[in-house]
Parts: structure tokens; sequence; C-alpha cells
């Protein structure tokens, strides 16, 4: 328990960082980022930008000419985010040790399973698009035929994920079918089956239907209206009943801005 | 023309300006007068005159009406007691610039006053504020404009003076419409840097100065100067004692008293001390480095130091929001603290020269609970007086991550 001082920053330019879309305004929200996103600030993390961002709005011109060196002189990365996290004193030393640990861990993964890792981390954070394009690096990888089943199984299975949230149901067909054949797991049927529910024109392969039991299908009929259901009910909905209940003037600005939200989003996901 | 450093000691009874860079002072009764037909404000013995002509309205006692926030009707207009406060400034600021232009005097108060410090003789928050709009009205910037006490002027007056005048105690009496009061200064030589520590007292055996007109009155008043110079001045050293105030623009009443004051002491007669005092506060703000590089202990400054315990750098340290010997009007701090993992604030309370140091906990209900460092708040600490701190703590969010839910906290705490 204790209350860290914060030093006064007049950030009239907040820095965009692209990986979770969100802008930061200060020293202790990247050091947040850095200490709980490492697997988004590991390797193109720092660079020109972020370095005249550090210098010029958090006014830490020191800081930033020693990452600056650094960086130039092309010493380790991982290096140059600790040194950061020094000097802006925001995490103690131990934890600052704490991440030094977990960062070598990823480091010692092999580079595929490290990709993946990755590629999944920016699922998580809805950046649909950047996590598409490093699962199609690890398929096109020579290793990736090294790879067990399992592996290459759940690659396929996340970048069919990834196509389905941008609603490439086609693409997310194709990548389910994939990792069927290499896992065999009955959840991906269950998905190809919900894919089938959301476009009429895509069909379950018929050397597939004789693994579907009809109790299975029925499962999944009852998954899908459910889902169906659910999204009647989220809090999106709500939103947009409470908007239709203003008056026309306040009901198109705030539609504005729910579209432009709703816009932000796509973009930041494809 | 360079700016004007300008010291005006503010009473109820009697007005002192005092501007350093002419070396003029000018003293005259606290009222103002308007004109009946036309809208002409007159001040001190022209507001007299006006009055007793019969051709305007006069109004004294202008500090006590504008604390009470009173209103005076003149001609049918009602006036509240800071904007005749205003009028009655504005007079007075344009007394030094007798010898300006017309063009210089039309640009008003805030294009030649570079400093100007105002004394009064109770330092309270009521009143710092009308005085604060006053400024504002004269559009003198925030920065050129200070409100220091009677004490604070008798120390940056005697700390102007050779160091030998202030070695030991000084003292003095001031004697005025306004009282009898005996002040005290003591110098601390301390480790790290030197504290001044003055003290006023009113003295219940004030009387009027209207006694002296009479030979009885005269005698009776040296008698009771006699018997409170000897309370105060016996059995101490003194490098100094002043005698301020009109009541000793003539000490001829009070042959006695001088006697005993002047044995074996060096005694000066200073009547426009205060406003002399603030004078050199003003020219001390107009340069870089202070030349009363003192922690000043008196009425209108905090006589406690008030800090936080934060981390950093793996290291606790003790960050200062108000220092001992800081104006308390003056003292206002902002800073940004990051809750981990508690939801409370504790301050330290450090009053000067002792070892009992009090912690005040203000616990933070309402606000936001994340154990990830993801608390931020800003801390505003301001003083209502010399005795009461004012805490507004805001939840700010986290950037994107968590935007701020709103929560605000104020507190005064007792110091």
């Amino acid at each position: 328990m204790s209350v860290i001082f914060c030093r006064k920053e007049q950030v009239s330019h907040p820095y965009f960082i692209e990986s979770l879309g969100v802008h930061v305004y200060t020293s202790q929200e990247l050091c947040y980022v850095i200490y709980h996103h490492p697997l988004l600030a590991m390797d193109d993390f720092i660079n020109q930008n972020l370095i005249d961002f550090i210098r010029k709005e958090l006014d830490m011109g020191f800081t930033a000419l020693k990452m600056e060196r650094r960086m130039k002189a092309g010493e380790n990365g991982d290096e140059t985010l600790f040194l950061f996290l020094k000097e802006c004193g925001y995490y103690t030393s131990g934890e600052i040790n704490g991440l030094r640990q977990k960062i070598s861990g990823f480091r010692k993964l092999s580079s595929l399973e490290y990709a993946k890792r990755k590629a999944d981390y920016l699922f998580e954070y809805k950046q649909y698009g950047k996590a598409i394009a490093f699962y199609i690096r690890i398929l096109e990888d020579v290793r990736y035929a090294r790879m067990d089943h399992g592996f290459q199984g759940r690659i396929w299975n996340n970048l069919g994920a990834c196509y389905a949230r941008v609603f490439q149901l086609g693409k997310a067909m194709e990548a389910y079918e994939q990792a069927y054949e290499k896992t065999g797991d009955q959840v991906i049927l269950k998905n190809i089956h919900h894919l089938t529910k959301l476009n009429p024109k895509l069909s379950l392969k018929a050397e597939y239907q004789s693994a579907v039991t009809k109790e299975a299908m029925e499962a999944w009929e009852a998954d899908f209206l459910e889902a169906g259901e659910e999204a009647k009910e989220c809090k999106e909905q709500e939103k947009i009943k409470e908007l239709f209940a203003k008056d026309p003037i306040r009901r198109m600005e705030e539609a504005g801005r729910m579209v432009e939200g709703w816009k932000q989003e796509y973009r930041g996901m494809a | 023309m360079d700016g004007l450093k300008l010291g005006l000691d503010l009473c109820d009874g009697y007005t002192k300006l005092s501007c350093l860079g002419q070396d003029k002072l000018w003293a005259f009764p606290t009222v103002v007068c308007r004109k009946k037909e036309e809208d002409v404000w007159l001040i001190g013995e022209d507001a007299y005159a006006s009055a007793l002509m019969g051709d305007g309205v006069i109004v004294d006692k202008l500090l006590k009406l504008v604390k009470k926030d009173g209103t005076s009707t003149i001609s049918g207009i009602k006036y509240r007691g800071v904007e005749i406060l205003v009028r009655f400034l504005e007079r007075v600021l344009m007394l030094p610039l007798e010898e300006m232009t017309g063009d210089e005097k039309s640009r008003g108060p805030g294009a030649w006053v570079e400093q100007l410090v105002i004394t009064v003789s109770e330092v309270e928050a009521r009143l710092l504020d009308c005085l604060m709009y006053c400024g504002d009205y004269l559009q003198i910037p925030r920065d050129r404009l200070h409100v220091i006490s009677h004490t604070e002027g008798f120390l940056y007056y005697v700390l102007n003076q050779k160091r030998e005048m202030w070695n030991n105690q000084v003292g003095m009496f001031d004697l005025s419409e306004e009282g009898l009061f005996y002040y005290e200064m003591k110098v601390q030589r301390g480790m790290r840097n030197v504290t001044v520590v003055a003290e006023k007292e009113k003295l219940d055996e004030g009387f009027s100065l209207d006694v002296l007109n009479a030979p009885s009155g005269m005698k009776l008043a040296d008698k009771i100067l006699c018997a409170c110079g000897e309370r105060f001045l016996q059995k101490k050293l003194f490098s100094s004692v002043f005698l301020a105030g009109k009541g000793f623009e003539n000490q001829d009443w009070a042959p006695e008293f001088m006697k005993l004051v002047c044995a074996r002491r060096r005694v000066f007669v200073e009547p426009a001390l205060f406003a002399q005092g603030a004078a050199l506060r003003a020219m001390d703000l107009t340069s870089g480095k202070t030349s009363y590089p003192y922690v000043m202990i008196c009425d209108g400054r905090l006589d406690t130091t008030v800090c936080v315990n934060v981390f950093h750098q793996d290291k606790e340290n003790q960050l200062v929001l108000a220092a001992a010997g800081d104006s308390w009007y003056e003292s206002k701090s902002t800073v940004d603290f990051i809750l981990d993992n508690q939801n409370y604030l504790e301050f330290s309370i450090i009053p000067l020269g002792s070892k009992n140091t009090k912690t005040v906990k203000m616990v933070l209900e309402g606000f936001p609970q994340r154990d990830d460092k993801t608390v931020r708040v800003q801390t505003q600490v301001g003083f209502l007086d010399e005795k009461t701190m004012a805490v507004v703590v805001k939840d700010m969010g986290f950037g994107e991550f968590f935007p701020s839910t709103g929560a605000v906290l104020r507190q005064e705490v007792m110091i």
C-alpha cells in the first residue's frame, strides 16, 4: 500500500497505441501498457514516434535521448523498455524484475509459439486484422509443417474465429474446415454450423454431417437461438432502445456518436 | 517609467501608502466621499472637506463594511462595501502618479503597478477575497497583488535593518486609532535555515488618541504605557525597540515611558512602519532572489508543514504540500497521486519546532478501488485560515483504460 506521486505532464497530443486502440496521455499510462501488455510492447513498440512523444509531450528529454541512442545502436529493445519503466518510477524494481522474467519467458518460446501467443493476444484485444496477418504468417512459415496437428488445428481455428469476427464468413468457413481436418474437434463443427446459420449460402460438408449426431445438432440449434436471445438483451441493444426514446434532435446527435464509435471500432478490428 | 513598488497600510482609521522608488509617503484617513451631483469620488481630507461643504456623502470604516458585506446608499444608488473600496483604492493608487502624463494615468493601475503589497491588521479570508476582487477590477494581475499582516510588515521592516538591530529580540509598540498593540520578534537559528517568529498582542489598556489632547490624559496615557513597557521589556534582552503609529508621531506626552524604553536599548520611531514594511516586501517580490531567506512565522503565515508520504524510485519520501512560513492565503497546491492498493490519503502535519507530528487520514469513500495502480486522484490543498486546511480530492480515472467516475470528496482538516 502506498501513494505514488505523478509528475506534471502537459500532454497536448496523446500517443495512440494502435494495437490496443487507445490514446496514452501520461507516462504512467505508457508504463501500464508496457507492464500489462508485454506481448504488444515487445518488438516494434519503441519507435521514433514514441521517443518524440516521450521527449516533447512527457517532457522527459534525457530519457528520450538515452532510448534513442539505444535504438540507433541496435541494442536489446527489451532493456530500453525497462529503462523507461525505471526512469518513470511508477513500478518498483521488484515489479520490473517480474516483468523482465515474464518477457524472458516469452523470448524462450519457439518463434511460431511466440507468434501464436502474440496473435492470440491481438485477438483478445479485438485487433482481428493484425491477428489474421500473424496467423497467416505462421501458416506460411516453413517450420509450420513440422508442428503437431494440435498446434496446426489451433492456428486454423483461431484464424477462422478472426475471419468470423470481421464478417468474412466464407474465409472463416474454410479456416474452420482446415481446423477440423487437423483436430476432428466437435466444437469446430459447431462453429461451422453457426456460420451456416449466419450465411445460408454456406453449408456443412456432406462428409462432416455423418460425424454430427441428432442430439448434437439440436443442442447447437438451441445454443444459436439462445445466443440470438442474449444479443437482444445486450447492453448495446439497451443503448439503442434508449436512443430511440429520446427527442429527434438528441437522437440524431447520439446516433452520430454511436455510429462513429462503431466505425472506429471496426477500423481497429480490421 | 519603471513599475511602482507600493506598500499600502490599510486600516479602518487611516491609510498609509509608501512608494519605494519615489521615497514618498502618503497618509490620510480611510474615508471616501462621492459627490451628490456627479460620479466623482474623493478620499482622505478632500473627502472630509467635500462632506463639510455639503456636496458629498462620506463613507468611513470601509474594512468593517466590506467584512460584513454591508452596503451604503449614496444619492439613491446602493453600493456594496467592496464597490466603495474599489473606488477608494483606485483613488489611492492614483496618488503616486501626480507627475505622470495623462496617457499613463488613463491606462489604469494594472499598467503602472509592478507590485502592490497591502498590509492589514488581521488577515481574514473575506477581506482578502474582497481585496483580490478590487485588484481584478483595477486590472492588477494576481501575481502583482499580495496581502500581508501588520506582523509580517513589521518583520520585513525590521529584517531590512542592520543585523545588529535584530540579533536578539525586537519589540514594538503600535499606538493608533486602531488601539495599542505590542509586537515581538525572535530569531531562531537552526541547522538548515534561520526562522524568524513574530507575534502580536492587542493590549486591553489601549486608549483613544483623543485623550492626548488634555494634560491629564497625557499623564494617564504615559502611565499606561509605562506599565505595559515594564511588563514586556523587563528581564529580556532587546536588540532594538520600535515605536509605530500615529500615537508616537510626537512623544512629548510620554516622558516616563520614553525614559523606560530608552534605558540601555536602541529605540526607533517610525509612524509608517507597516506601509514601509509592505513596500519592502513589494521590492523583494520584484527581485529574482529574495533578500530575506528566512522562514517567517507570523500572522498570515502557516506555522506547520503539511506533507504526504509518497513512493518514488523504491524509496518513501515526504512530499511537502504546504510549508511552515508559506502565506496561507497564497498557499495552494494541486498534485496528482496514484493510489497503490489503498483507498485513503494520509497527511502528516508537522508543527514548526515540534516533534509531535499529527497524521490525518482521509478515506476516499465512493472512489473506485483497483489494485493495479490505476486509481489516479487529483489532490488540491488550500487554506481557509491559518488553522484550517481544505482538501479536495477528485477521481481522475486512468486515461482511456478507466474513465473517471466523477467522484469528488471535500474535507476540512484542522492543522
